[in-house]
C-alpha cells in the first residue's frame, strides 16, 4: 500500500516539474500565449475620408493577422532602479538628466528615459533578455482585445447615437472617467500606477514610449510575413511604440488621439535620447 | 424722200424682228431636270464624287443654314474639357491589358519561369519612380487598403498578382441607357499640374495559382497620368467579392 501510495506521489511530481516549469513566467515578466492577432488598423478611420491623415500616417494599415510564438514580456518598463543596477555593473553611462549622475530623489521608480536603442538593447542583453519586435509589442498591449484601438477597449469611444456615430478613433469618450494612462502630463511617474491591461502589463500606453527591435519602414505592413515577423532587414529608423507622458489624452476629436492607440507606429534615430522614449524587455 | 422712207421702214422691220426674238425662248429646259438634256443621264445609286459623305466633325455645314458663330464666341464645354495627349480609352485598355496579361507565362519541365519577369516589366513601364499606389489586399489576411508608395513596392504588388494569379481577367464594365450595345464609359479630366485624370468601373476576376478557386467583384480604377504618360497614382478598388463556384 505504502509503495503504490508512494509511486503516485513520484508520477504527479514527474508531471508536475514540466508543467511548472512551462507556466511558471520569470520574475516580472507575463507570458504571451502564442497564436494569431490582428496587427495594425483593422479599419480606416473617419478622418480618413477627409483626406486628413497624411499617406505618409497611414503606415499602420493593411491589417495583418500574424501569428507569434509565445514569449514573455515585462510588467513594466524599465525603472531608473534597474537601470542603475546596469550601469553599476557595465560602468555605461547615465541618462544626462540624471544630476551627478544620479538618480534624482524619489525617482527610483520611474521608467527610464534619455536612453537610446543602443543603450535599451545592451540592458535587455545583459538582463538575459532582448527588446521586444514590434509584432510582440503591439499583441502584448493590446491585451487580448483583438482588432481594438486602445489598450483599455474601445467601448467608451462608441457612441451608438445617430449623431455621433462614429469610429472610435474620431470619437470623443462617452464617459468623464479618465483613460487609465499617463498622458498629457509633466513627468513620468512611478511604473504601475495605472491599471493593466488583459494581459496584466502596466503602461502600455501611456508614461514613457518603447523602443522595439525593429528597423522601421513605411511600407512594411504591405509585404510583412504572417508568422513572427522581425521587422525589415535594414533600415535608418528603429520602432518606437506606444504613447508617452507628453501626448494628449485620447478624448480629442482625431488629431493627436492617434497616439495613443495600440496600432500607431512611430519611430526615431537610433542614437537618439528623447524624455518621453524608454522601453521593456521580452524574451 | 423715198430714201428716208425706206430707212424708216427698214429700221421699223429691224425693231419688229427684235421683240418677236425677244419673246420666243431661245432653248427649251426641261423644268424639273437637273443635268442638261445634252447630258448622258447618270444612274442615281452612284453619286458623284463630290458627294461623298463624309464624318460629321469635317462636314462642312451649307452657310445658309448654319448661321457662323461670333468670333468671340467661347467653344462648346466638350471642346474645352477634352483633354489633350492620348486618348483615356486607350489608356485604360492598355492598362487593363497589361494587368491581365500578368498571369499568361509558363513554367518548364524543369520550373523555369518562362515571360514571367517581360510581363512584369511590361506593367511596370507604366508607372512613375514616385508612384503612389492604394490597392485592395489580395490576401486572405489583410484587412484595409494596401498603400504601395514608389515603384519598387508597386513592383512587389505586381509580382505577387503574376505569381500568385491565373486566369487574370479584368474587364471595363460597360453602361447602356437603352439596352442598346453598351458603352465603356471613361471619366477624365485634365490635372492642373499636367497630364489627365481618370477613373473607370471595372469587373475583376482572377483564380488563385495554388488551389483554382476563382473570385470575382466589381470595382473602380482612378489613374493618374503625368505629362510624360507615367502613372502617378493609382486606387483600385475592388469590392463585394465572392467566390465563383459551380451550382
Amino acid at each position: 500500500m505504502n509503495k503504490k501510495v508512494l509511486f503516485t506521489i513520484l508520477c504527479l511530481l514527474c508531471a508536475a516539474v514540466p508543467l511548472a516549469a512551462q507556466t511558471a513566467a520569470p520574475e516580472n515578466m507575463v507570458q504571451i500565449p502564442a497564436g494569431k492577432f490582428w496587427m495594425g488598423r483593422a479599419y480606416t478611420i473617419y478622418t480618413d475620408s477627409a483626406d486628413l491623415v497624411p499617406i505618409d500616417k497611414l503606415d499602420d494599415r493593411p491589417a495583418n493577422n500574424i501569428h507569434l510564438d509565445a514569449f514573455y514580456v515585462d510588467k513594466y518598463e524599465v525603472t531608473n532602479a534597474e537601470y542603475t543596477k546596469f550601469l553599476q555593473a557595465t560602468g555605461g553611462k547615465p541618462p544626462w538628466h540624471w544630476p551627478q549622475g544620479k538618480i534624482p530623489d524619489g525617482k527610483e521608480k520611474l521608467p527610464v528615459y534619455n536612453v537610446n536603442w543602443f543603450e535599451a538593447t545592451a540592458y535587455c542583453k545583459w538582463a538575459g533578455k532582448r527588446l521586444p519586435t514590434e509584432a510582440e509589442w503591439e499583441k502584448a498591449a493590446r491585451g487580448g482585445l483583438d482588432r481594438n484601438h486602445y489598450a483599455w477597449g474601445d467601448a467608451d469611444y462608441i457612441d451608438t447615437s445617430e449623431k455621433y456615430i462614429q469610429p472610435p478613433q474620431a470619437a470623443g469618450r462617452t464617459t468623464a472617467d479618465p483613460v487609465p494612462a499617463n498622458l498629457d502630463g509633466t513627468d513620468a511617474k512611478p511604473v504601475g500606477s495605472y491599471k493593466p491591461n488583459g494581459y496584466g502589463l502596466y503602461d502600455m500606453i501611456g508614461n514613457v514610449r518603447e523602443w522595439v527591435n525593429d528597423w522601421y519602414d513605411i511600407n512594411y505592413y504591405a509585404f510583412m510575413p504572417k508568422t513572427n515577423p522581425q521587422g525589415p532587414e535594414t533600415g535608418k529608423y528603429r520602432g518606437v511604440r506606444g504613447s508617452g507622458w507628453l501626448d494628449a489624452p485620447p478624448n480629442t476629436v482625431g488629431g493627436p488621439s492617434d497616439n495613443n492607440t495600440v496600432d500607431t507606429r512611430d519611430f526615431s534615430d537610433p542614437e537618439l535620447r528623447a524624455t518621453t522614449i524608454g522601453f521593456r524587455c521580452a524574451k | 424722200m423715198r430714201r428716208l422712207i425706206v430707212i424708216f421702214v427698214l429700221i421699223l422691220i429691224t425693231l419688229v424682228a427684235l421683240e418677236f426674238q425677244a419673246q420666243t425662248p431661245q432653248a427649251p429646259r426641261p423644268p424639273q431636270t437637273k443635268a442638261p438634256p445634252a447630258q448622258t443621264p447618270r444612274p442615281p445609286q452612284t453619286p458623284p464624287p463630290a458627294q461623298t459623305p463624309r464624318p460629321p466633325q469635317t462636314q462642312t455645314p451649307p452657310p445658309a443654314q448654319t448661321p457662323p458663330p461670333p468670333a468671340a464666341q467661347t467653344p462648346p464645354p466638350t471642346a474645352a474639357a477634352k483633354p489633350s495627349g492620348p486618348d483615356p480609352l486607350q489608356l485604360a485598355e492598355d492598362w487593363l491589358v497589361r494587368l491581365n496579361n500578368l498571369s499568361k507565362w509558363t513554367l518548364t519541365f524543369e520550373g523555369k519561369e518562362v515571360g514571367r519577369e517581360d510581363l512584369v516589366n511590361k506593367m511596370m513601364e507604366l508607372y512613375a519612380p514616385d508612384v503612389v499606389a492604394e490597392v485592395a489586399p489580395h490576401d486572405d489576411e489583410q484587412i484595409g487598403p494596401v498603400i504601395l508608395r514608389g515603384s519598387a513596392n508597386v513592383r512587389k504588388w505586381v509580382d505577387k498578382i503574376s505569381r500568385t494569379q491565373v486566369r487574370l481577367l479584368y474587364i471595363q464594365r460597360r453602361q447602356t441607357k437603352k439596352q442598346f450595345e453598351g458603352t465603356k464609359l471613361i471619366y477624365s479630366t485634365p490635372l492642373p499640374w499636367g497630364g489627365v485624370g481618370m477613373s473607370f468601373e471595372i469587373i475583376a476576376a482572377w483564380s488563385r495559382r495554388e488551389d483554382r478557386r476563382k473570385f470575382t467583384g466589381p470595382g473602380t480604377v482612378f489613374l493618374q497620368y503625368n505629362a510624360d504618360g507615367k502613372i502617378d497614382r493609382l486606387r483600385l478598388y475592388v469590392s463585394e467579392i465572392s467566390e465563383v463556384t459551380a451550382l
